[in-house]
């Protein structure tokens, strides 16, 4: 469905990804594992159309994306939930996760996708009228993939959705990823973990200096050796 | 001083805070949106002025299209501007600065056309309403009743846009986090530009209601751009609901200083306030620290 191929993204002269390929299929969950300052952000980011490739091309479903703005995604069935969740702080949560639904190819559909994330995330009706920005991490981090997931998104991307939040929490992601990609969502989201990257997803990449160095299936990425030595030490 | 003497500064003051707000409010406004300061902001003014003259006073076109024409002009005049200079430059580096140099030339460039078209002379433009409000012995002309009732409706219809509407949702939400509402779908380059409108028109509302009072000539939006500073300082740059309280803080805090000592003393006592402000509370009454 999604196809990444020969991606460069520069900022200003610095060059942060070098020829990177990715692909994510039909409802499927991709991984994209690796070090603080690898350039995952911004595979994401050129994707959504917040940065600006220098080179290589995007497609979905064989039509290229590459170019386009950031606010058609939505359109098209991406969305994206940025790194540290990025909640409107001012705006209330109910105000928050409507504002997924901005795009006027989605809008008529906010109703019925209302209900849907707040069966997947209760407390959105608990705290409707709170503001987002008074929310510990945790909560915040729920209204941000409920807000991604308003579009009604074949493709839902996530950049670091672990990122300092408690075990129980990040449990509990986990189990909305299984639950979205259930539904026939496809998933792509950067972890810097290895186990949390690749048990929760079926296939994964490792990126290390804005290069693919390595993809498999999780399984297999998990088991590999290299992984195995530089990233877990064993 | 007598009660009557206090009350009628005291409501003036509140009259006077109200235009304060209004030009505070599309200030903030602009700031709170695009994080520019629109140095501009009181040449659209002026022009607002101008236009109203022209329809009013020159053309004897009734004073309702007349302020309504006025102010789209100066909010399509505003959009134009807004697309040709900040639109290309905040996809720029340095365009903290550069917006701050652009829209200092873009008010340069008015002033300067006001002065080809309309000339340097005071024109003055008559009443939209004679006559006085007469309440006991408090007496208020309708003129200065109208500015008021007009201000707060504007300043009512801008809340219930921001609070209620789709576009007031994608405003405050390009407010708080630009990259986050573009992922969502909304386009923020529109919505800057729609925004730099609607905070030049608010301008243009308030000179239209004040062109009667005083008179219309092309450096009239120095003062009141000044003062606009002042209020958004007050509330806190970018706040709107900080705007409003300030602008009204100041009018009353002017008034009232000044029937405790003369008229000379007006702009101090807003500096003072704002040099006060800046020392005790840099980020306002309804700003927040920066992170």
């Amino acid at each position: 469905m999604l196809e990444v191929k020969d991606l460069d993204v520069k900022y200003g002269d610095v060059q942060v990804l070098w020829d990177v390929s990715l692909t994510v299929g039909r409802g499927e969950v991709v991984a994209v594992m690796g070090p603080n300052g690898s350039g995952k952000s911004t595979i994401l980011k050129a994707i959504i159309g917040l940065v600006r490739p220098s080179g290589g091309t995007i497609t979905l479903d064989g039509k290229t994306i590459s170019g386009l703005p950031a606010h058609q995604m939505a359109g098209l069935g991406v969305s994206l939930v940025l790194e540290r969740r990025r909640l409107f702080p001012q705006m209330t949560v109910l105000e928050n996760v409507r504002m997924g639904a901005f795009h006027p190819a989605v809008r008529a559909r906010e109703k019925e996708r209302l209900e849907w994330v707040e069966y997947l995330f209760p407390i959105i009706r608990e705290r409707r009228g709170q503001l987002a920005g008074r929310m510990s991490g945790g909560e915040q981090q729920m209204v941000a993939i409920a807000r991604g997931l308003m579009s009604g998104p074949r493709l839902l991307m996530m950049d670091e959705p672990f990122l300092g939040l408690a075990p129980r929490i990040v449990d509990q992601i986990v189990d909305i990823i299984r639950k979205i990609n259930a539904e026939g969502i496809a998933v792509l989201f950067n972890e810097q973990n290895v186990h949390l990257s690749f048990s929760n997803s079926h296939r994964g990449y490792l990126l290390e200096s804005g290069r693919i160095v390595l993809e498999g299936s999780g399984l297999a990425m998990l088991e590999h050796e290299m992984v195995k030595r530089v990233y877990l030490g064993t | 001083m007598t009660l009557t003497l206090f009350l009628e500064q005291l409501v003036n003051g509140i009259i006077l805070g109200s235009m304060y707000a209004i030009m505070g409010a599309g200030l903030a406004l602009i700031y709170g949106t695009m994080r520019i300061l629109n140095f501009a902001h009181g040449e659209f003014y002026m022009l607002g002025g101008f236009f109203v003259f022209f329809l009013f006073a020159q053309h004897h076109i009734h004073p309702v299209p007349a302020v309504i024409i006025a102010v789209a002009a100066v909010a399509l005049i505003a959009a134009l501007v807004q697309r040709l200079t900040i639109n290309v430059l905040l996809k720029r580096e340095g365009w903290a600065f550069s917006t701050i140099a652009a829209t200092l030339g873009v008010s340069i460039f008015l002033q300067n056309l006001a002065l080809a078209l309309w000339g340097e002379r005071f024109q003055s433009v008559p009443y939209f309403v004679e006559g006085l409000l007469q309440v006991g012995e408090f007496r208020l002309p309708w003129q200065r009743v109208l500015i008021f009732g007009v201000a707060v409706g504007v300043m009512a219809t801008m809340a219930v846009v921001l609070r209620w509407t789709r576009f007031g949702w994608a405003v405050r939400a390009t407010a708080q986090d630009a990259e986050a509402a573009a992922v969502v779908g909304v386009p923020a380059a529109r919505i800057h530009t729609i925004t730099f409108a609607l905070g030049a028109a608010l301008a243009a509302v308030a000179a239209a209601l004040l062109a009667p009072v005083f008179a219309v000539n092309p450096w009239m939006g120095l003062p009141l751009i000044i003062k606009a500073f002042v209020v958004v300082v007050l509330g806190g740059l970018g706040s709107f609901p900080g705007a409003i309280v300030g602008g009204f803080l100041l009018g009353i805090v002017e008034a009232i200083g000044i029937t405790l000592t003369s008229s000379e003393w007006r702009d101090v006592i807003a500096f003072g306030m704002m040099i006060l402000f800046l020392w005790v509370r840099p980020w306002g009454l309804f700003g927040v620290k920066e992170r």
